[in-house]
């Protein structure tokens, strides 16, 4: 460990690397190709094809939440908890928890998350990171999806509040 | 000892009197139509470990998920920009975002435009076909514990750096000394530069009089292929 630990001083001079080594052909390159990157950043990636769940529809004319998980990944528990928590009668949206394991139905439990264990839907809504929230309107349409890094950020996406957060 | 660059080549290294203190770190940039871009690929769980040591973790907001078989991690520090990094089974591949509140899906775009392979012999991350990106500016770097810094960098990225007199003979090439020297004359920073067919290596020293050194620049041979 103690070995491994002093390898992470080559991580350090990496940045003394490039101050001792092609000085100025180095650094000229990497200020020009940083102002292209943040050129080549401004365009955005072509949003996903609409796709449409006929399952998370709903008849109340709210929204609802797919959280997509799985099941060997803790902070998709760890999410699935804080959307638990976070879920109630009261709000605006219904939540779903969608995985392909019944453990991942467990980090719900006794919520109003409702758990759909499915495989084949988990194939069908096909994210590419787990955890990831999909919003679906009122008529089953997808209308974004997310990774979702942080309890915050779940409580972004989810437009909760911190204020709103503390009262519950 | 052979360990495989991000670039698929194959890094021959040996002749070192003392171990290296531990895996590879190599830069590489991607340069496509659109600009470049900077990746670092080093042990799996070295960026976490390294902000820990530098005590930049607090800095950050810490955010991460699972992704193809990894995970991954933005390091945002509100400051400067976002570290991304994938972390694989053997080793990761991070790079820096300017900008805060920088989704996943961006750093995800990006690595979606290479074949990312991790094995125990090293990280490759090959352009895809149509991706029009390619690889370039290879840097490899380790270190033998309080001895020196060793950088191998492709010979045909650093014809303009090997010097036109010749240099000395050494088992890993024709090597040239390199001294840094402070107001009063005394050598700060000693390095020595050693040029073969394949790969032209800096090695620079702890400490300018250690006879170590020395052993190291006589028997050390760096080459890719």
């Amino acid at each position: 460990m103690r070995a491994f630990l002093d390898s992470l001083a080559v991580l350090s001079f990496l940045g003394t690397v490039l101050l001792l080594f092609a000085f100025s052909a180095l650094l000229g390159m990497v200020r020009q190709l940083q102002s292209k990157l943040v050129q080549a950043q401004a365009a955005v990636p072509a949003a996903p094809a609409v796709r449409s769940v006929a399952r998370f529809a709903s008849d109340d004319g709210l929204p609802t939440f797919v959280l997509v998980v799985s099941e060997h990944c803790p902070n998709c528990r760890e999410r699935s908890r804080r959307l638990a928590d976070t879920a109630g009668p009261d709000r605006p949206w219904h939540a779903v928890v969608l995985g392909s394991a019944d453990r991942c139905a467990e980090w719900v439990a006794g919520s109003q998350v409702v758990p759909v264990i499915d495989a084949a839907l988990v194939g069908t809504v096909a994210v590419g990171a787990t955890p990831s929230l999909v919003k679906y309107s009122p008529d089953g349409t997808e209308e974004w999806r997310r990774v979702v890094g942080s309890d915050e950020d779940l409580d972004a996406f989810l437009a909760v509040s911190p204020a709103e957060r503390s009262n519950a | 000892m052979q360990v495989r660059a991000p670039n698929g080549q194959t890094l021959t290294v040996d002749g070192n009197p003392q171990p290296f203190i531990g895996g590879w770190a190599y830069l590489i940039w991607a340069h496509g139509p659109t600009g470049g871009i900077r990746f670092q690929v080093t042990p799996a769980g070295s960026a976490e470990l390294v902000s820990k040591q530098l005590g930049d973790w607090s800095r950050f907001t810490v955010r991460e998920a699972q992704w193809n078989g990894g995970r991954l991690m933005s390091l945002e520090d509100p400051e400067s920009g976002t570290n991304m990094v994938w972390v694989g089974p053997h080793h990761e591949v991070a790079t820096f975002i300017n900008g805060t509140a920088v989704p996943f899906e961006t750093f995800m775009d990006i690595l979606a435009k290479f074949d990312v392979q991790d094995t125990p012999e090293g990280l490759t991350m090959l352009p895809r076909a149509g991706s029009g990106l390619t690889l370039g500016n290879l840097l490899a770097v380790n270190t033998i514990d309080q001895v020196c810094n060793v950088q191998v960098k492709p010979v045909a990225d650093s014809s303009e750096a090997i010097p036109r007199s010749s240099g000395k003979r050494v088992r890993g090439g024709a090597m040239w000394r390199v001294d840094e020297r402070d107001e009063s004359g005394a050598v700060k920073t000693r390095s020595v530069f050693v040029v073969n067919e394949t790969a032209a290596t800096t090695v620079v020293a702890a400490n300018p009089d250690d006879s170590r050194f020395i052993n190291v620049v006589e028997s050390l041979s760096c080459s890719l292929s």
